[in-house]
């Protein structure tokens, strides 16, 4: 009698589930909240609707607990999820993945609710804000790979201190995902090492645009970093939650560039001044060297016998050689004033004293004699000459008047 | 310069760590010179020094050119930075 399948309920409510469940991908709706209950199991239920519709909706404690705004009835929202049959209440409803609110109005609720909560959670306070580094090697940026703020940075990076590496954690900054990538950027930086200061941040934007840097997951990522973290959302006037946790706030990419990194010119200047500054203080020592060169020359030539003398002599070349390249660095003057104390040194060298006629003379146990009144009678002096030496035997001591 | 019985200390033995490191050995090289009494021979060492410490600086500064990279994930999430692939810039 009955060509047609019976079916049984549970049988026919599987098929529907089947079907409508297939049928739809993850997705977004909008619409406003009612009847919004938090069960104390922890999941959320509540309703969706608008002018002419209701769609139940849910949303599991795991997801519920990670909600960055209190949904309240009223509100105006945007739900990612899927669409679900609830077999045993034989209806359909939205399984909630994610909960946003919509409108600037409900952004700025949620804004404001977040902030507070952090704030008081102590994520602000001035007092763990860390000190940038002044010369960074490597420069972590956590933005998309395609966005005009990395090409600005690039660019003035390169124009400002190109010595520093940039390395680009790639990720989305707008829409569904945005946050999480921003999050995992900055950890990323952090696991991966090396790297002395990040940038966070996109162009401008609406509100809508810069809400990844609104969640609390980012606000998260930042606190956590090791590493200091400069925030450079796009928007002059609007602070987002980001610019709030972040070490430092830049108003640009670009301006966080210019903050984190030197000046390649005014460093330029710095090296011209100390450059200038090492030249005066070598040319004045010079100067003195050549006074203290003259005081050694004249002290040491006759007194100390000759090969402590080679000995002192070839320190004093060295340290003409090296004032020499000084010199040559700087003023021709500096040379012309070695080139006199060459020569005064050659003048005082003892074999020079020896050939103009002097003679060293040694007792028996080496030392010179320098006093007559030192001398015995019958004593043996050894008498050294420009050419060779004699031995001479005192005959008569005559001390000289002025120096008894 | 590579004459073991050079005087001159091998530029190379102590090359500084870093812009920023010889940019502080300078700073401090010079404000040694600038108080009094320094002995010809330090200053004199501490001046080749302060040349070489400074051509390094420009050296660094005329030559930079910007390296790019992007940090990458392989296949068991170990991380790595891979350089800009020829061509693009």
């Amino acid at each position: 009698m009955h060509a047609e399948k019976v079916y049984q309920v549970s049988e026919l409510t599987r098929e529907i589930k089947l079907q409508l469940e297939g049928a739809f991908p993850t997705l977004w709706v909008e619409g406003e909240i009612s009847g919004y209950r938090r069960h104390t199991s922890g999941h959320h239920y509540f309703t969706l609707k608008d002018k002419s519709s209701q769609l139940p909706a849910v949303m599991w404690r795991g997801r519920a607990s990670s909600l960055s705004f209190r949904p309240t009835d009223g509100m105006k929202v945007l739900a990612w999820g899927s669409v679900a049959v609830y077999e045993a209440g034989g209806r359909y409803q939205l399984d909630v993945l994610v909960l946003r609110p919509a409108g600037v109005g409900e952004l700025q609720i949620a804004f404001e609710a977040l902030k507070a909560r952090l704030a008081e959670e102590g994520l602000f306070d001035e007092a763990r804000k860390r000190r940038l580094p002044a010369f960074p090697q490597r420069v972590g940026i956590v933005t998309s790979p395609t966005g005009a703020a990395i090409e600005d940075m690039r660019k003035v990076a390169a124009e400002r201190w190109p010595l520093a590496e940039l390395l680009l954690a790639p990720a989305r900054v707008q829409g569904e995902g945005a946050a999480a990538e921003i999050a995992s950027g900055i950890a990323d930086l952090n696991k991966y090492g090396r790297v002395d200061v990040i940038v966070i941040g996109r162009g401008g934007g609406s509100l809508e645009d810069l809400w990844a840097f609104n969640e609390e997951i980012v606000a998260r990522a930042i606190f956590r970093s090791r590493i200091p973290v400069v925030s450079a959302v796009g928007h002059e006037i609007d602070f987002t939650i980001a610019d709030f946790v972040a070490d430092v706030r830049a108003a640009t990419p670009s301006a966080a560039m210019e903050i984190v990194l030197p000046n390649r010119a005014e460093i330029a200047t710095r090296l011209a001044t100390m450059r200038k500054s090492l030249g005066r203080r070598i040319d004045r020592r010079i100067a003195e060297a050549k006074a203290g060169l003259q005081g050694l020359a004249t002290h040491w030539a006759l007194r100390r016998p000759a090969e402590i003398v080679r000995g002192h002599r070839q320190r004093l070349d060295e340290l003409e050689m090296r004032l020499q390249s000084a010199a040559g660095r700087l003023a021709e003057t500096a040379k012309q004033r070695l080139a006199h104390l060459q020569d005064l040194l050659r003048a005082h060298h003892p074999a020079a004293v020896l050939a103009r006629g002097y003679a060293i003379v040694r007792r028996d146990d080496g030392s010179i004699l320098r006093d007559a009144r030192v001398a015995r009678v019958d004593e043996t002096l050894h008498v050294r000459l420009s050419r060779g030496e004699v031995d001479a035997t005192v005959k008569t001591i005559k001390p000289s008047r002025d120096s008894g | 310069m590579t004459d073991p019985t050079s005087i001159f200390p091998d530029p190379a033995s102590e090359a500084p760590q870093s812009f920023e490191d010889a940019l502080h050995q300078l700073e401090d090289l010079v404000a040694r010179l600038e108080s009094d009494e320094v002995p010809l021979e330090e200053s004199l060492t501490a001046f080749e020094k302060g040349q070489r410490l400074l051509r390094y600086c420009e050296a660094k500064l005329a030559r930079a050119e910007q390296v790019f990279k992007q940090l990458a994930r392989d296949a068991e999430g170990r991380l790595s930075a891979e350089g800009e692939p020829p061509g693009e810039s």
